[in-house]
């Protein structure tokens, strides 16, 4: 019997199975398989690890390894004694951070922490992903590939923010939340690409080097360029940002930044995504739209070098966009940001239609969901360049609108409600939609799942299809 | 009576053979004899230090063992005899001949008297917690300094060389 044999293929993926190819076999078979920190084995009862898919173990492991596996009982996977103990510490020590640190991070205790990076002990693989997770590995490859997939650059970059007389300084709290937000989005791009709904509409933008005088002239022309790829009316409202990047399938992971923090961007190559804050000025639904839109200016149209894999905005910063006050970048990418929001002709003809400077903000800002300092800059910016400035320096917070509930409702969205309430908010979202796509379609186990979605398989079997009614009914 | 015919008695009382599963060819079933490199497990007769564990990877080579009605035997999986088989290797059923038997794993030797085991035979190989820590137990009480790999309970079935460190039996 020869290892791709059709009588091989029956002993790894069961009888049930058809097709000529492993991947065939495997997308068919009923099977799972099972692993723990060193061992793959078929699925037997009385195995207390996580069970995996036909499919999924064999992209993560590869065929000769479950055929061995099915021959021999069990096949050690871990690449060597020193994993996964050396790659979980040196993540660690990478980000600079103390397993105290970690331990509060991931929900694990210390002593469990410092026994995972021990070399040549074992703990249980599901204690060890969530370890992975938080420290922005790849869960999956953990043990099986020395460091786990880590972006060490991205690490470098975080562990550079932590220190004094940083423009940004971040904390460990915060590194940790960047550093799973980084695990979140490679996740997510990865089940974009295996369920084929990777958008192509992102890849239609080219970073643009633009940053001439004057910035702000470079950063509405980006805009009117973004609406015309994106096929957008030049005009119209956005109805949501959130659905806008959604659609170009960019990752947008929700977390809690504190209250310094407006958003961050990640990107490195093909794993890129945004980051918004939960917390702070945001919690204003426009000012959040704002942040989004600032944060989609960085990703679509900075050039890498710029961002450095990590781009942190901090709230002072984007208010000081707004009156200019901040370097190039920043300045682009909020001029982009409001113009994509409220585009100059629709600001045009909104002061063409007359009425006075206040009724002219308000409906600015309750047509294109904008908050009222930005308006004020903008509308202010664009009548400027127009040759007939509206005055908008007396008018006082307290004479404009506030979001009001169909705003905070699209975009919002899963931060407010989701159908099961332990999974933690930054993994709500379309994350969780591709998740449940992904067990629906026999990709993933709901093992697996529940791993990522951090909840128990049984509140989440029971779930799968609200879960994808909610947020991802477009992929269906 | 010997230490190891004492120890595995007392074995086999407990854990009754296993059939072995079909093989994949004739080879497979062709038995070893001593004239051909197979060894019969005798008693220790040296001293040993217990030292620091033995770490070894997945792929160093291995001696296979099996507990069979009377004795119990072991070859290195790489040798001579296995060498002309249809696998290049000896599989446990080359030390059975394809006949039932009561357990059977890997090992090597980390001195003359000190040995490190696991239950990695898919055939025979023990199918729980007690029977790992019972076969490996008995070995000890052949009058060697052991080493096991224990017995992983999220896959349900033994640890194998290179999985982990061992620990000592006590």
């Amino acid at each position: 019997m020869t290892i791709l044999s059709q009588e091989a293929l029956t002993r790894v993926f069961g009888t049930e199975s058809v097709g000529d190819t492993a991947e065939e076999r495997a997308a068919t078979s009923t099977r799972q398989f099972v692993r723990g920190q060193a061992q793959l084995s078929p699925e037997r009862p009385g195995a207390t690890g996580p069970r995996m898919t036909a499919t999924w173990a064999l992209k993560q492991f590869g065929y000769s390894t479950l055929f061995q596996a099915v021959e021999e009982g069990a096949v050690v996977v871990n690449s060597s004694l020193d994993e996964p103990a050396r790659t979980l510490r040196e993540q660690r020590e990478r980000l600079e951070l103390t397993p105290e640190q970690v331990a509060k991070a991931s929900g694990l205790s210390t002593a469990e922490i410092r026994r995972a990076e021990t070399r040549g002990t074992i703990s249980p693989i599901r204690r060890l992903q969530v370890l992975a997770q938080t420290l922005g590995l790849d869960d999956e490859q953990l043990s099986v590939q020395p460091n786990a997939g880590a972006d060490q650059e991205l690490a470098v970059r975080l562990r550079t923010l932590k220190h004094p007389g940083q423009e940004v300084r971040l904390s460990p709290s915060l590194v940790l939340k960047l550093a799973e937000a980084a695990w979140t989005i490679a996740r997510q791009n990865y089940l974009a690409k295996a369920l084929a709904n990777n958008s192509p509409r992102a890849h239609q933008f080219e970073v643009s080097n633009d940053y001439g005088t004057p910035v702000w002239q470079r950063g509405y022309d980006l805009a009117e360029r973004a609406r015309h790829t994106l096929g957008l009316d030049p005009v119209e409202p956005i109805a949501s940002v959130r659905t806008l990047i959604d659609s170009l399938s960019i990752p947008l992971i929700q977390a809690e930044m504190g209250h310094s923090f407006a958003g961050a961007t990640i990107m490195n190559g093909v794993q890129r995504g945004i980051v918004v804050n939960t917390h702070g000025d945001n919690q204003n639904v426009w000012v959040r739209r704002m942040t989004l839109c600032h944060e989609l200016g960085h990703l679509l149209w900075d050039p890498p070098a710029r961002l450095l894999r990590l781009h942190v905005d901090r709230y002072d910063t984007l208010r000081a966009a707004e009156t200019g006050g901040v370097d190039e970048v920043e300045a682009r990418a909020n001029a982009f940001a409001i113009a994509l929001l409220a585009p100059r002709q629709a600001v045009i003809k909104i002061v063409q239609q007359g009425g006075d400077a206040r009724a002219q903000l308000a409906e600015l800002m309750l047509r294109y969901g904008i908050g009222a300092t930005a308006a004020k800059h903008h509308l202010a910016n664009v009548t400027r360049a127009w040759g007939a400035e509206v005055d908008t320096s007396g008018i006082r917070s307290g004479q404009l609108p506030v979001p009001d509930d169909a705003w905070q409702v699209s975009e919002n969205w899963t931060a407010d409600y989701f159908p099961i309430k332990q999974v933690p908010v930054g993994r709500r979202g379309r994350f969780s939609g591709l998740v449940a796509l992904a067990v629906l379609r026999g990709l993933i186990s709901s093992d697996t799942a529940a791993s990522w979605l951090r909840v128990p398989p049984s509140a989440l079997e029971s779930q799968l299809d609200n879960v994808v009614e909610l947020t991802a009914r477009d992929l269906m | 009576m010997s230490q190891t015919k004492h120890a595995f008695d007392r074995f086999r009382s407990v854990y009754p053979e296993k059939v072995c599963p079909p093989v994949d060819n004739d080879d497979q079933r062709r038995e070893m004899a001593v004239s051909d490199g197979l060894g019969i497990w005798r008693d220790s007769l040296g001293a040993y230090a217990r030292g620091a564990p033995p770490e070894l990877e997945k792929d160093h080579p291995k001696i296979l063992w099996v507990v069979r009605a009377d004795d119990v035997a072991h070859a290195p999986e790489r040798c001579t005899f296995g060498a002309k088989l249809e696998d290049g290797i000896i599989k446990h059923s080359n030390l059975t001949g394809g006949r039932p038997a009561h357990c059977g794993g890997q090992l090597v030797f980390v001195e003359e008297s000190v040995i490190v085991i696991d239950g990695g035979s898919g055939r025979y190989g023990p199918r729980s917690k007690d029977e790992m820590t019972a076969v490996a137990r008995s070995f000890r009480n052949t009058g060697y300094g052991v080493w096991s790999y224990g017995y992983d309970e999220e896959n349900a079935w033994p640890f194998r060389i290179g999985s982990r460190l061992p620990e000592w039996v006590k």
